[in-house]
């Protein structure tokens, strides 16, 4: 694997363009109304079946449409605007399959029709998502918080799935200790320095472990629950997914320039990635191999005020910045005392550099932020946390900047939103007012508003940087671990899960949500919203499923 | 009804502070991190009053460290409020706290440094406000 990704490296000397033109949505006949396909979904233990999603793929397209079963059982294709052709039809309902393949031919200006009959799935466990997992499972809340850990790299079916005693399950989680964060299942990475644990800890933990996994039966010691299937706003919905070209591209942050034209980092390979909604164009955008040997791949990535984009190359260290005019990479090196074996860059934060000239950055290494100044190209390293016991674990990580080009950034590792000023350089922390929240990633609005997710806490927040205020919300299903958040223009929160494969859709205002499931296991990372929709849409990336999907509400 | 407590309030105050110094983000990052803290240095607690003597709701919590650090909490419902272990080279006087409310005045910041003969060394700081 790593030798294929290196020769693609290698091979890729500028931006590769790739055009996958049998993904194309095929034009209907201008003259010709697009076909429809509706139909009802029944099974013998419920009768007619609401909240079942519904997938069609037209054959040798990479766009999958989805929608939702609403609660007479009947489904219907009409806003997703199908191209004709023959289509596989699949479905998700937890607890559930397809009696029979289903496919539907669709005619210009006809109407197909096709009811579905499910049956009892086969294998319930091979369709539980991690936070169903984590429901199923017995034991504390604090046995079970260690395996959020898990999800950053591979479903928790795998960890639950597996026959290792105590005994054998300890060495297992401590070689978990030696890959990087950026790792798939598509694509293992070596760290060059192992993460620090605690042996106790994983002795708990592989104990823990070899309780509930297969090590004592066939099957599990307990009972599997499921969440509840979607009902009312959340079954008004359509879901489009665009499949990318490799299995092993792991999109992390997806975000829209001026024009809706998809963008996002590739967290395994030294791509950035771009994708045309309207004609399914993909393109591919190759950055140069800055540490030989090291992990390949970002995380971060944010637009200056002109449009280009810096991307945070994780272990590959410094900074990237892509010009979008010439579609040309700058690399930003660390000097060699702020470089190391460990360091590594998840985020930058260019979007105010146009007021003092610097851009911000983290290090995750050093539990400290860095600052470059554009003119010199220079960095220099803050600690914020020098007041703190050296001891202690941070993580900088979501980072944004106010109109004063302040920073302010999530610690990750820790319970505080922290500021730091962009003329004196001091710290300010603010503890969220529910401890061990592990703030993760969010943004900040016109009004000085940060929005952001509490992961560890299962809260959404909002942090009033002129009142110094918080306010929380909790996400209605438990185990979501929200990773970002993004409020749309319209005044709703939105963010996605790691955990739960559900989009949360809030309004703060009320308290009011709805959570749109989606067709398959989606560990989401970044959100963004498309505001030129009323209600507005959001777009999010299945980090470990290789496509990029579209959520619009119906509503 | 009377209440009985078999400890005089300096005693209960060490009891709380040990009770903090067990449970103060004690929280190591990661969720299998090394989670010993043997660095740590002072805590830093206390309460928001009002000029009664009742608990202080919400109210703003500066603590200012001498390098320019400010760490900012909210008193909870009972009025007390928590940063925490601070740096060990820090001492408790290197730290300035101090509290504001809308519609409050600080009337006067009392600090209940630990006896020399506690073992625990935590710092608790009564903020006394008065509204108006």
């Amino acid at each position: 694997m790593k030798a294929i990704r290196r020769l693609l490296l290698r091979r890729a000397a500028a931006a590769c363009a790739i055009l996958f033109a049998a993904s194309l949505p095929a034009a209907a006949p201008a003259s010709a109304a697009p076909p429809s396909l509706s139909g009802r979904i029944t099974s013998a233990a419920e009768g007619a079946m609401r909240g079942v999603l519904v997938s069609a793929r037209r054959d040798g397209s990479s766009i999958t449409y989805t929608v939702v079963s609403g609660n007479d059982g009947r489904y219907d294709f009409s806003p997703a605007h199908l191209a004709p052709g023959h289509y596989a039809l699949s479905i998700r309902a937890v607890g559930y399959q397809l009696s029979a393949a289903a496919v539907a031919d669709l005619a210009a200006g006809k109407s197909a029709h096709a009811d579905l009959t499910l049956r009892r799935a086969d294998d319930l466990a091979g369709q539980l998502s991690n936070a169903e997992w984590l429901l199923s499972m017995p034991g504390e809340p604090a046995q079970k918080r260690p395996l959020i850990e898990c999800m950053s790299c591979h479903t928790l079916e795998r960890v639950l799935r597996s026959k290792y005693t105590a005994e054998q399950m300890l060495p297992v989680l401590q070689r978990m200790a030696s890959y990087a964060n950026n790792t798939t299942m598509a694509a293992v990475q070596m760290r060059h320095v192992d993460r620090a644990f605690d042996p106790e800890s994983f002795r708990k933990l592989a104990t823990y472990l070899a309780g509930v996994n297969l090590s004592t039966g066939a099957t599990w010691p307990y009972p599997l629950k499921t969440l509840p299937r979607p009902s009312g706003r959340a079954t008004r919905v359509l879901i489009t997914e665009y499949d990318l070209p490799r299995k092993s591209i792991a999109p992390h942050d997806v975000l829209l320039d001026a024009r809706g034209t998809v963008w996002y980092t590739n967290f395994v390979e030294n791509f950035l990635g771009r994708l045309d909604p309207t004609t399914g164009a993909h393109s591919e955008f190759a950055y140069p191999l800055n540490k030989p040997g090291f992990p390949t791949g970002s995380l971060g990535f944010e637009p200056d005020r002109e449009g280009n984009w810096w991307l945070a190359p994780v272990f590959q260290s410094g900074l990237l910045k892509f010009d979008i005019r010439t579609q040309k990479f700058q690399v930003f090196r660390l000097p060699p005392e702020l470089d190391g074996d460990a360091a590594q860059q998840t985020m930058v934060m260019p979007r105010m550099a146009q007021v003092d000239g610097k851009v911000w950055a983290n290090e995750g290494s050093k539990q400290s932020v860095l600052r470059m100044d554009l003119a010199s190209g220079k960095f220099e390293r803050i600690d914020p946390f020098k007041s703190l016991p050296s001891s202690g674990s941070h993580f900088p990580y979501g980072l944004t900047a106010d109109a004063g080009n302040n920073l302010y950034f999530m610690d990750f590792a820790g319970e505080s939103l922290v500021r730091v000023d962009a003329k004196t350089r001091q710290t300010t922390i603010y503890p969220t007012p529910t401890p061990r929240s592990r703030p993760r990633r969010g943004m900040i609005d016109a009004r000085g508003r940060i929005w952001f997710a509490e992961y560890a806490a299962n809260q959404v927040a909002m942090f009033d940087t002129r009142r110094e205020e918080f306010r929380e919300w909790q996400v209605p299903t438990p185990h979501t671990y929200p990773y970002d958040v993004v409020l749309d223009r319209h005044g709703e929160v939105w963010s996605g899960s790691m955990a739960t494969d559900r989009v949360l859709r809030l309004d703060p205002t009320t308290g009011k949500s709805v959570e749109y499931l989606l067709p398959r296991q989606t560990n989401m990372r970044r959100v963004t919203v498309d505001d030129r929709t009323h209600p507005a849409s959001l777009w999010t990336g299945s980090n470990h499923g290789a496509s990029i999907v579209k959520i619009t509400p119906l509503d | 009804m009377l209440l009985f407590f078999p400890f005089k309030p300096s005693a209960l105050r060490a009891l709380l502070a040990c009770a903090i110094l067990g449970s103060a983000p004690a929280y190591a990052g990661g969720e299998m991190g090394d989670p010993d803290h043997v660095d740590e240095g002072t805590p830093f607690f206390g309460f928001v009053k009002d000029a009664n003597g009742k608990p202080v709701v919400d109210a703003k919590v500066v603590a200012v460290v001498k390098d320019g650090t400010r760490l900012i909490a909210r008193s909870a419902t009972n009025g007390m409020y928590n940063f925490g272990s601070l740096n060990k080279d820090l001492k408790p006087d290197d730290v300035t706290i101090s509290c504001t409310k809308e519609g409050y005045k600080q009337l006067r910041v009392i600090r209940r440094p630990p006896s020399a003969t506690s073992t625990n060394k935590a710092v608790e700081t009564e903020c006394r406000l008065q509204q108006g």
